[in-house]
């Protein structure tokens, strides 16, 4: 039944989903705040997570930005799923972002997709593919905070596949390759500078930085025993970073990443997953003027208050370590519905090294500046039920509870504190009014509750904020092999806890197209449009633009 | 089954167990209460403190320098400072006297979060009346060829008479390092060590051939040229008062119209140039001129050691300077001065501050 279940769709169904196409989609349906735009923000979280890997992900869950920072994970674990490493297709993406009533592959709620449970693979993917996947996205505009760069487009080049290897299990495995060319960043030399840790590493110029690097991963799973499934995946990805001007900081970020995986079937209609993920990753900047001048640095604990350095080289590293344990469980009541539930848990801490020299040996050491630590609990539920063959009806649930602290560690003083809470409920319905057209709506609705205090900037916040989201999408199929998709999103946040502005407005178009080109191979692509604004008549506002092409082989 | 139940409470327990606490004590909740008086007596066996009212308050940590007020009751209250070891200098010119700074500095004044930190500050009136080095511009101008030939040092005369430089002599002072460091009492005999390089004004000490006029500048210039026709950063010194030159060297440049310094060192035999971010430098009255054995301190009017880290060791000795400049960085085009002209301390780490520009012959 669950095999019969992942291959139902309304029409044409989605084979060529992919797992980044669900990232993709993913970014669609979330808000990221990270950069006050939605869906360049979105976006840029599908790069994060998908061509820098799922190790990202949990590095944006562990350093997920607090209070004023850190929705980055919130939303997309709040608004996708607890772990949604998996989320929707390009497809489903291209229709506004709709993942709750549209019925396609990579929008199920098992443990693969909704938990990100590497072991369901086996049972997931039951067919092998290749997909190439050139993107470009681009973001701009000034409704964003001081380190957030005045623009950014990223440019990305994935070739992902999965083998089936019988009853050997499944293989799955990617490369691709990142290139982030951000405009007019303010002083910050991080790559993420709102991390949800009160440190910052600047120097004292605006200019443009550029990142860039490969990633790659594996993944297996297989049967282990009757009905109990395992699977294991490993990413490792590796930034060069930048900055073209005055200290001329070279950052080199390297990230690791980890999930191993158990599944369940306890009965035909009923799995249970659990897996855990592991991330480790290292920033290093180093900033050294090439005319062997002096630069200037500043270590800020807090926003205020910050240590002054010069020298002809300063540096600072960055170490976080986290993991997340998640379980899944995976219903199908009935051949008409499917329910999934998803919860985790997850911790990281950063650590804020700072080298000096020992003098007398002339050797290096670092001292420990500063040390943040991150918790993370999420829940998710999501069902859908087929009320008639041409009607769909979905619902969620999601709730998620981050907590953050940061301390100066020498004195072992705490700098800032903040927590979030956010519940989200939403639901939705597709309808097939025709052979030819589908079309469906969602809506969300959050409740946000943030405490923050920045002790050591004095500073002390406490917001709440009912944030509201509907979708609208649309699918027509023009010819037997070509479909065109189109959708929309309009959002309201009461309080955007992250840009800081009231009753803010974010509007999101997409479009897509999927054409069959024969039995071996498929092209889908996907456009798309987002705008984002404060309803303060500051003419602030963030716009992002993107691109989005998935060439899919059937076999290989 | 049982093994997922069993996996599942694990994670439970250890997602729990494993949450660390924070710390108990936040920063930047601390007080500092400050309060600043001044003894307006001229009699010290019966002090009439009164208040500073409306002072400059300059408090100077690891997190750099702050500068407050004192109310009309010379009190000055502070919240939220972050946890630190800071020094405090209250500075206000004398009611009755504008030729008078009233004066006062606390050192190590540790300010921790949770706690109350209060203290007095007695000010003294410091009668400006002697010559002080009041400007050190040292990094060079914004450029990328490395060029930083445009150095010079700036006196003041802040008395109402007029000095002589008659046998004075400028010193750079950086060597001894491999003992107390540069400027310091090496041996304990009353001098400092580790003079490298030493110019002087034309005369001997108690003439009066070079007068320098009070509440003026005087600038000492490395050499006397314009430099702007070399790097448009640059300064124009081709109207120095004074300049140094290395009778020594076949290439120093020498402006016939600018009255020189020479230098006394013939083993010496390149221009008075020095570190452009760490060095010392120290003006004398020339009557101990042996600098081999040491400066005798007694003999020193001023000196200043700059370095480009506050936390950088202070090898100065206390009896010449009591604190450390913080120099600007290589080719900044920033230079070293007085907050005011000639008032001296003797703690360079208040009494200085980087300026964006070089000034030479007058203050910000």
């Amino acid at each position: 039944m669950i095999n019969k279940m992942q291959r139902k769709y309304k029409f044409g169904p989605e084979e060529g989903s992919s797992l980044f196409k669900e990232r993709v989609a993913q970014l669609f349906l979330c808000y990221s705040r990270e950069n006050g735009n939605l869906f360049s923000a979105q976006i840029k979280h599908f790069i994060d997570s998908h061509f820098r890997g799922n190790d990202r992900l949990i590095s944006c869950a562990t350093r997920s930005k607090g209070m004023c920072c850190k929705l980055y994970f919130l939303l997309i674990v709040s608004l996708c799923c607890p772990s949604g490493l998996f989320p929707q297709s390009i497809r489903s993406m291209a229709m506004g972002g709709m993942d709750l009533a549209v019925i396609d592959k990579e929008n199920s709620f098992n443990p693969f997709y909704l938990g990100g449970n590497p072991s369901w693979m086996y049972e997931s993917e039951k067919e092998s593919w290749l997909k190439i996947v050139p993107s470009i996205i681009n973001y701009s505009g000034d409704y964003r905070r001081i380190y957030t760069p005045q623009s950014s487009s990223l440019y990305g080049m994935e070739f992902k596949g999965v083998k089936t290897l019988g009853t050997s299990g499944t293989f799955l495995g990617s490369t691709s390759y990142t290139y982030d060319n951000r405009k007019n960043v303010y002083r910050s030399l991080e790559y993420n500078p709102y991390a949800g840790e009160s440190f910052f590493f600047t120097d004292t110029t605006n200019s443009d930085v550029t990142y860039d690097g490969p990633r790659v991963e594996f993944m297996y799973s297989w049967e282990l025993l009757p009905n109990l499934f395992a699977g294991a995946s490993a990413s490792y990805s590796i930034l060069k970073g930048l900055k073209k001007q005055y200290t001329y900081a070279e950052t080199t970020l390297r990230q690791f990443g980890g999930n191993v995986g158990l599944t369940y079937k306890l009965m035909d209609n009923l799995v249970f997953g659990l897996n855990a993920r592991l991330n480790d990753s290292q920033e290093k900047i180093t900033s050294q003027d090439v005319n062997l001048m002096d630069v200037e640095i500043f270590y800020y604990r807090g926003e205020t208050y910050s240590i002054y350095k010069r020298s002809a080289s300063e540096e600072e590293k960055l170490r976080t370590k986290g993991n997340t344990f998640s379980s899944q469980v995976y219903w199908l009541p009935d051949e008409f519905s499917e329910v999934g539930l998803t919860a985790d848990y997850s911790r990281s801490n950063i650590n804020v090294l700072i080298p000096y020299s020992v003098s007398s040996t002339e050797s290096y050491d670092e001292y420990q500046d500063g040390y943040s630590s991150f918790n993370n609990y999420n829940l998710c539920l999501k069902g859908r039920y087929e009320l008639k063959p041409s009607l769909i009806a979905g619902l969620a649930f999601e709730y998620s509870n981050m907590s953050s602290w940061s301390e100066y560690v020498p004195k072992d003083l705490l700098l800032w504190e903040w927590k979030i809470k956010r519940a989200s409920v939403g639901f939705g319905m597709s309808y097939n009014f025709t052979q030819s057209l589908l079309g469906g709506f969602e809506y969300r609705f959050s409740r946000v509750d943030a405490d923050s205090s920045k002790y050591i900037d004095g500073r002390t916040a406490s917001i709440t904020s009912n944030d509201h989201l509907i979708k609208i999408g649309l699918e027509y199929l023009l010819f037997t092999n070509l479909k065109l998709q189109a959708g929309y999103n309009y959002g309201l946040l009461g309080q955007d806890i992250i840009g800081g502005g009231k009753n803010v407005s974010y509007n999101i178009l997409s479009a897509g197209a999927a054409i069959d080109i024969s039995d071996l191979w498929s092209i889908d692509a996907l456009i798309g449009y987002s705008n984002l604004k404060p309803d303060n008549n500051s003419g602030l506002n963030r716009t992002g633009l993107t691109g989005l092409i998935v060439i899919k082989l059937n076999s290989f | 089954m049982k093994i997922l139940s069993a996996l599942m409470v694990v994670c439970l327990l250890y997602s729990y167990g494993c949450k660390e606490p924070p710390p108990v004590t936040a920063e930047g909740n601390s007080r500092l209460e400050l309060t600043a008086v001044w003894n307006a007596s001229e009699s010290d066996s019966l002090p009439d403190y009164q208040a500073l009212k409306n002072a400059k308050v300059i408090l100077s940590s690891e997190y750099g320098i702050q500068v407050r007020q004192t109310d009309n009751e010379g009190k000055l209250i502070i919240t939220g400072l972050p946890s630190s070891v800071y020094g405090i200098s209250v500075r206000m010119q004398h009611p009755n006297d504008p030729n008078i700074q009233l004066v006062g500095n606390i050192k190590d004044v540790e300010v921790l979060s949770g706690k109350v930190s209060c203290d007095t500050i007695i000010a003294k009136p410091i009668s400006s009346t002697g010559i002080a080095i009041n400007e050190i511009y040292a990094c060079g101008p914004e450029n990328n060829i490395f060029f930083f030939y445009d150095q010079f040092i700036e006196l003041y005369n802040a008395s109402d008479s007029v000095k002589y430089l008659d046998g004075m002599m400028v010193m750079r002072v950086s060597g001894n390092l491999d003992g107390k460091g540069s400027g310091a009492d090496e041996g304990d005999d009353g001098d400092i060590d580790g003079v490298t390089y030493v110019f002087k004004f034309p005369g001997n000490p108690g003439e009066k051939n070079y007068p320098f006029p009070p509440k003026k500048f005087l600038v000492l210039a490395v050499d006397a040229a314009n430099f702007k026709s070399t790097i448009s950063t640059s300064i124009d010194l081709s109207k120095a008062d004074w300049e140094f030159y290395n009778q020594y060297s076949a290439t120093d440049i020498d402006n016939p119209s600018v009255p020189n310094l020479i230098n006394m060192r013939p083993d010496k035999t390149v221009d008075f140039l020095y570190s452009l971010t760490n060095d010392v430098i120290v003006l004398s009255s020339g009557v101990d001129s042996v600098w081999s054995d040491g400066i005798d301190i007694s003999t020193i009017i001023d000196g200043v050691q700059y370095k480009s880290s506050a936390s950088m060791s202070k090898t100065i000795d206390d009896r010449v300077d009591r604190g450390l400049v913080l120099s600007p960085p290589r080719y900044s085009g920033k230079s070293m001065q007085r907050r005011e002209p000639g008032v001296d301390t003797n703690n360079g780490s208040l009494d200085w501050e980087i300026i964006p520009y070089p000034t030479p012959g007058y203050q910000r």
